[in-house]
């Protein structure tokens, strides 16, 4: 691969990820989903250069950023579960605190209990990926 | 083929429908920035709230939106792609806390799912909502694949996915300090983990290790769902 230094071949290498993790959801009978497959395919294609990413990291921001407009579209189609909604609104507004609430504990103490032996109580920064 | 009249007609479509997304998005990060940036102000459910409004009033057919948006919605594919992106950036950070990292995902990611599941069909929802409880602390754009995938509603999802970020980023940090979990990592790990990128954002806000953190877990947490999920459902209903 050459070095991805323009915003354009950058984003390239991802459309075309996506493109084959489309193609491999369509060809084989696996369970994920085409997007899921093209950032595994992407993961195994860049591991080996992390550190020579090019303008990766910066169309993956750009991205990231604007991630929330892109869902939008297939939020949308929500309109036509609005009467569901209106019938069971009760328990799956229980169960979407309940569970959050869950998943935030088990996770933080989970974290907490393993994470003692390598840290300091107040987290060890030198350790910190890059934002 | 298509018809002259029908492939402009689809073109107006596309730009019609691609711009009053825009619009409608751009309205919602309007608003919550006059609310001071709280996530209880949801630009995404905003734009929602918007367009199907206007879908219904104006007697459109949410099919043809739908058709139209699709520049967009295949941008989300892309994003989801983009993902790849951080995990190999921060391959060493994931091989130092390896055992610690993935445990705490998996253990939180596993009991806020099967809480979740549990409560609705506990409280009598029906199967189709219960499936698509399933992906619910997992980032929008990979949750509403698995949804898809284990019998759920990929729309139903993102609105479910939304609710849970707002949720875990307005309270998440009071419940955290109570339970006196101060930690920056552990506070970034729960974040990203029980409420994604929303959660993540009020990580970033909180300090910027617990954000890097939280993205960290939500890509993590996507991958792994992505994979593990619709297997499991799978082998469950067989």
């Amino acid at each position: 691969m050459p070095p991805l230094r323009s915003l354009a071949l950058a984003a390239l290498v991802l459309v075309a990820c996506q493109g084959a993790g489309a193609l491999l959801a369509r060809l084989a009978p696996l369970p994920i989903a085409g997007p899921v497959l093209g950032l595994l395919l992407a993961v195994a294609l860049l591991h080996r250069r992390r550190d020579r990413l090019g303008a990766l990291p910066a169309v993956a921001d750009g991205l990231h950023r604007q991630l929330p407009l892109f869902f939008v579209p297939a939020g949308t189609a929500v309109v036509a579960w609005l009467p569901t909604l209106g019938r069971e609104w009760r328990p799956i507004a229980v169960a979407l605190v309940v569970s959050t609430l869950v998943g935030l504990v088990v996770t933080a103490l989970v974290m907490q209990r393993l994470s003692a032996a390598t840290t300091d109580e107040r987290g060890d920064p030198a350790a910190a990926p890059r934002a | 083929m298509m018809g002259d009249r029908a492939l402009l007609a689809s073109v107006g479509d596309t730009i019609l429908a691609c711009t009053a997304t825009v619009a409608a998005y751009a309205i919602g990060r309007a608003l919550q920035r006059a609310a001071g940036g709280t996530p209880l102000v949801n630009p995404v459910l905003v734009a929602m709230a918007l367009l199907g409004g206007a879908l219904h009033v104006a007697h459109i057919d949410p099919a043809r939106y739908a058709a139209g948006s699709r520049p967009i919605q295949l941008l989300l594919g892309t994003a989801t792609v983009a993902f790849a992106v951080p995990l190999v950036r921060q391959t060493t950070t994931i091989v130092r806390h390896r055992r610690a990292l993935l445990t705490a995902i998996l253990a939180g990611g596993t009991a806020s799912a099967l809480t979740a599941v549990g409560l609705v069909h506990a409280l009598g929802a029906s199967d189709v909502v219960g499936r698509t409880m399933i992906p619910k602390s997992i980032t929008a754009p990979i949750a509403m694949g698995i949804a898809e995938r284990v019998g759920g509603v990929p729309a139903l999802a993102a609105l479910f996915t939304i609710t849970t970020g707002v949720l875990g980023a307005s309270i998440g940090g009071a419940l955290l300090d109570r339970l006196r979990l101060r930690a920056p990592m552990v506070r970034g790990v729960a974040l990203g983990t029980a409420a994604h990128g929303i959660g993540a954002a009020a990580a970033f806000v909180e300090h910027p290790v617990a954000g890097a953190f939280a993205g960290l877990a939500l890509a993590l947490h996507g991958v792994l769902g992505a994979v593990v999920m619709p297997v499991i459902v799978r082998l469950m209903t067989r």
